[in-house]
């Protein structure tokens, strides 16, 4: 690099972090999509999300001759104001690593050889062919919206076959239940705005430090920038099963047993009634009460009495609540006369903690009623508000509806009016959607796990953009390599090899973020647009087209589904002239945008839900839009920052303050819930006598499939560890480093010790990151799960440490 | 090898916040930009990955350094190729592959 050239960037580079640091951001509608002022001009930049986590930060990438050469944080994104976390700084480098998959593999004994993809598209479609409704498709959070979308459409539109879940049941399936159950309609009133406006930040067994760094660096630097009017730092409550990064920086920690955040959820709600000191007014507006039947419990319940409420949460005394919480009964009055307090703005955080738990639902739902009782609600700063892991999970998943159960725009499968609307919009005769839902993810895995002469009535997956042969709990009944029964076959479309390409019998290699189309949806509402900067390698090639081109491979073979009513291909699209363009060869794939065409398509559906999104244009010229994004009279798109409230959200009652619109009660109603206190399905005995914790490192993206092919992450965290009490481990006499194995009634993993590491469990707990494919802890995990979202709990088993000299566990 | 934009957030210790300052500029790797209240503007330059990373690991173990962020990246080549992942299953080129079929698909 020649010195000019090097003082340019120093001071490009100067110039992003001076803006960054002094908080200059500007609105994030209507600006340029590429930020030149600071910029080199001999590099092109354009605007994309960032490919990890669910926050959303917008980045502008630099290319040159065709490749990813700079990254930088864009300072016009509301989101990130500039800044982005480490995983940010190295995401240009993802695309990068030297063992990208660049062909179709197809398994052949023990080996994979190179096909065609003709021949791989021909071979996927005629195992499809032989048994249609055998076929299920695996997806993602990470399935941009107009990925997800054709995944469906394909599914339920083309094969009438349910059998498509995603990646995010694992992750977020219990907030969807949590808010339908509360709201009638999911994902978050509130956005991030709240965090610049809180005076409490409660998080709930959430460690957004590490996990979503720049969304919790909004809280942490709030002092430096002023924003939202307050340039008082938030008090931070971290209420957690471990000391975290995000318990270092929090003003105060809260240790709670395993399972105990829905005893204190249940004890806060029990001394705002007594004392007399919930928002009564609130309540009596806008809420009603509600508790599941005993029988064929539902997400609608049944309606109970505000003195039955009342009664049935009179035994969640502080002293009750602290038996089961572990969290003291001072602590539990604290938190209760946080919320009493109607002078200050309080906003709750969750993620996997509450959602990876046999009563997610519950805990999700008892949440939003601790705000929604001490009327901590539709105020900038007083949200309840759950994030997600993956950068699409809201816009893909839950938007989209890639659920087994679901629909485009929040539709059902269930409900007839639902699927006839969709068969209209996309030309269908009528009764070809299946009413019955389809698997969910762990039942899916359980089908395709039995044999086909048995109950297995799954016998052909195909996984995109997601790694379950290391992610899905309890593996070695879920998606054992060695015990995949013969006559079935599983397709994996990835960018690398992981665990599950390493089961899979057909592996199709994938483009990846900026090297294809794409928009996605993060945990805000906020709907993000981005363009292909620079090609895939080898024969690398777009989720979406996999999609089509196997979806028109199946019409040639004779498959009705993939025609619509008049005969024409389910995907048809037209160029300006009227001419149908073959986008399921590979060479027209980009003659037109396909993003565009089926965004436009999906939009349609968005409305029903008053989740409405803007015409893609729009999207092209705005760091995202934050839906409902309507139309104003002078014809520009004005999206909405909280829900439910009037002179905010454009679907609020005239002369009604906060109007739950999309209430199950029908009554403009939330449901504030009751939720008995239920055990975890396992706890820790005599045999396995320690509570087994999983979850995710600043340095990692979930498995580790991207970030492992960074160098300098690998190096700063080469390996998975256990992390373990320093007295748990003076009394199994365990050294610093040791390998040991973890185990439990279900498999075991190997595994070193980390004794005083980056976590700190309490005694008689144990942590394990999932990262590590070579050490997979989630053949130790339980796939117990949630009765309602069925979302497994990969937060707590019980499980034992047993040296590799020792037969027996350690005592 | 790298120019990167950083962001610190510095100790609300002012002392501490004053002593992490004067550590950070005497690295002759950085160059220190703009300090607003707890947030300073730095400039990160070396010579390969593996110094950078020394350098990150050295802010992030400083007392009164809390967190790092990242304003802009500049690589003086693509990035990274040095992955070290492989596929467990060899993956062979045979000269004359059979064309598969739906039959081919059992295991």
């Amino acid at each position: 690099m020649d010195a000019d050239r090097r003082a340019f960037l120093k001071s490009s580079a100067m110039a992003a972090a001076s803006a960054a640091a002094l908080g200059q951001n500007q609105s994030a509608t209507a600006l340029p999509v590429v930020d030149g002022g600071t910029l080199d001009s001999s590099i092109r930049w354009n605007k994309a999300p960032c490919r990890f986590c669910g926050t959303g930060c917008h980045v502008q990438v630099g290319v040159e001759q065709g490749k990813v050469v700079a990254v930088a944080g864009d300072r016009h994104a509301e989101v990130n104001k500039g800044l982005l976390c480490v995983k940010g700084y190295h995401v240009g480098a993802i695309l990068y690593g030297n063992d990208r998959l660049t062909q179709p593999l197809l398994r052949q004994g023990d080996q994979h050889v190179e096909i065609t993809w003709e021949e791989a598209i021909d071979v996927v479609a005629r195992r499809i062919m032989r048994a249609p409704e055998k076929f299920a498709f695996y997806g993602s959070g990470q399935w941009t919206i107009p990925e997800g979308y054709a995944a469906q459409k394909f599914m339920k539109g083309g094969l009438g076959n349910n059998h498509i879940d995603p990646n995010a049941r694992l992750c977020m399936a219990s907030a969807v239940t949590g808010f339908i159950a509360t709201y009638g309609v999911d994902e978050p009133a509130g956005c991030y705005d709240d965090l610049d406006a809180c005076d409490v930040l409660i998080c709930w067994g959430n460690n957004p430090a590490e996990n979503h760094p720049v969304l919790f660096s909004r809280v942490i630097d709030r002092p430096a920038h002023g924003v939202g009017g307050r340039e008082k730092a938030a008090r931070v409550i971290d209420i957690g099963t471990r000391r975290t990064r995000t318990s270092e920086l929090a003003s105060e920690f809260v240790l709670m047993k395993p399972h105990g955040d829905v005893p204190l959820a249940l004890g806060i709600m029990h001394l705002l009634v007594v004392e007399n000191r919930y928002d009564a007014a609130f309540v009596q507006q806008h809420c009603n009460f509600r508790s599941p039947q005993e029988s064929n419990p539902t997400l609608q319940g049944e309606s109970i009495s505000f003195d039955e409420f009342q009664r049935r949460i009179a035994k969640y005394t502080p002293a009750h609540a602290s038996e089961l919480s572990g969290v003291p009964e001072d602590k539990i009055r604290e938190l209760a006369a946080l919320f009493a307090d109607r002078r200050l703005r309080i906003t709750s955080l969750w993620c996997m903690g509450m959602n990876q738990h046999t009563m997610g639902t519950a805990v999700n739902s008892l949440v939003h009623g601790v705000h929604l009782l001490s009327g901590h609600f539709g105020k900038p700063g007083d949200a309840p508000t759950s994030l997600t892991g993956q950068p699409s999970a809201c816009g893909t998943v839950r938007e989209v509806g890639t659920l087994a159960h679901a629909l485009p725009g929040g539709r059902l499968v269930a409900n007839p009016e639902h699927r006839t609307q969709c068969e209209q919009i996309w030309n269908l005769p009528a009764g070809r959607i299946n009413p019955t839902p389809g698997y969910d993810t762990v039942q899916m895995f359980k089908q395709f796990m039995a044999p086909n002469d048995g109950a297995g009535d799954v016998d052909t997956i195909f996984v995109q953009v997601t790694n379950p042969g290391q992610t899905l709990p309890n593996l070695n009944a879920l998606l054992n390599r060695d015990q995949v029964p013969k006559d079935k076959f599983l397709i994996v479309a990835d960018v690398y090899p992981t665990a599950t390409t390493r089961i899979a019998d057909l592996i199709l290699p994938a483009a990846m973020w900026v090297e294809k189309n794409g928009i996605f949806g993060n945990s805000e509402r906020r709907t993000q647009q981005w363009f292909k900067m620079v090609d895939p390698p080898g024969q690398a090639r777009d989720d979406c087209w996999m999609t089509i081109a196997i979806a028109h491979r199946l019409m040639e073979l004779g498959h009705e589904g993939m025609q619509d009513k008049d005969g024409r291909f389910i995907f048809h699209v037209e160029n300006e002239f009227g001419d149908e363009v073959p986008i399921w060869q590979w060479d027209h794939y980009y003659d037109l945008n396909v993003d565009k065409y089926l965004f436009e398509e999906y939009r349609q559906f968005t409305t029903l839900k008053h989740k409405n999104l803007a015409p893609y244009d729009e999207y092209v010229a705005a760091r995202g839009l934050r839906w409902p994004v309507v139309e104003q009279a002078d014809g520009s798109w004005r999206e909405t920052r909280f829900r439910f409230v009037a002179g905010e959200d454009p679907f609020v009652a005239n002369g009604k303050p906060v109007d739950f619109y999309h209430s199950t009660t029908q009554d403009g109603r939330a449901q504030i819930w009751f939720h008995d206190y239920q055990p975890p399905p396992e706890t820790p005995d005599d045999e396995y006598p320690l509570w087994l914790c999983t979850g995710r490192v600043l340095e990692h993206w979930h498995t580790g499939s991207m970030t492992s092919r960074i160098s300098q992450l690998k190096r700063a965290m080469p390996t998975a560890y256990v992390e373990v009490h320093p007295d748990d481990a003076d009394a199994m006499n365990l050294r610093q480093g040791e390998v040991v194995v973890i185990e439990s009634r279900r498999g075991a993993a190997e595994l070193p010790i980390w004794i005083n590491g980056r976590g700190a469990p309490p005694r008689g707990s144990i942590f394990v990151p999932f990262f590590d494919e070579t050490k997979l802890i989630n053949l130790v995990t339980l796939d117990a799960t949630d009765p309602f979202s069925k979302q497994p709990d990969f937060k707590k088993c019980a499980a034992r440490i047993r040296r590799k000299t020792s037969p027996e566990a350690t005592e | 090898m790298p120019v990167s934009g950083l962001v610190l957030s510095l100790s609300e210790d002012s002392q501490l916040r004053d002593d992490t300052c004067a550590l950070i500029e005497n690295e002759p790797r950085i160059t220190v930009g703009v300090c607003e209240h707890n947030r300073l503007a730095i400039v990160l330059d070396t010579q390969s990955k593996h110094e950078d990373q020394q350098v990150w690991d050295w802010l992030a173990s400083l007392a009164g350094v809390s967190m790092i962020q990242v304003a802009f990246v500049g690589f003086e080549s693509p990035p990274d190729r040095h992955g070290n992942a492989s596929l467990e299953c060899p993956v062979t080129r045979p000269t004359s592959l059979p064309r598969p079929s739906a039959d081919d698909t059992e295991r």
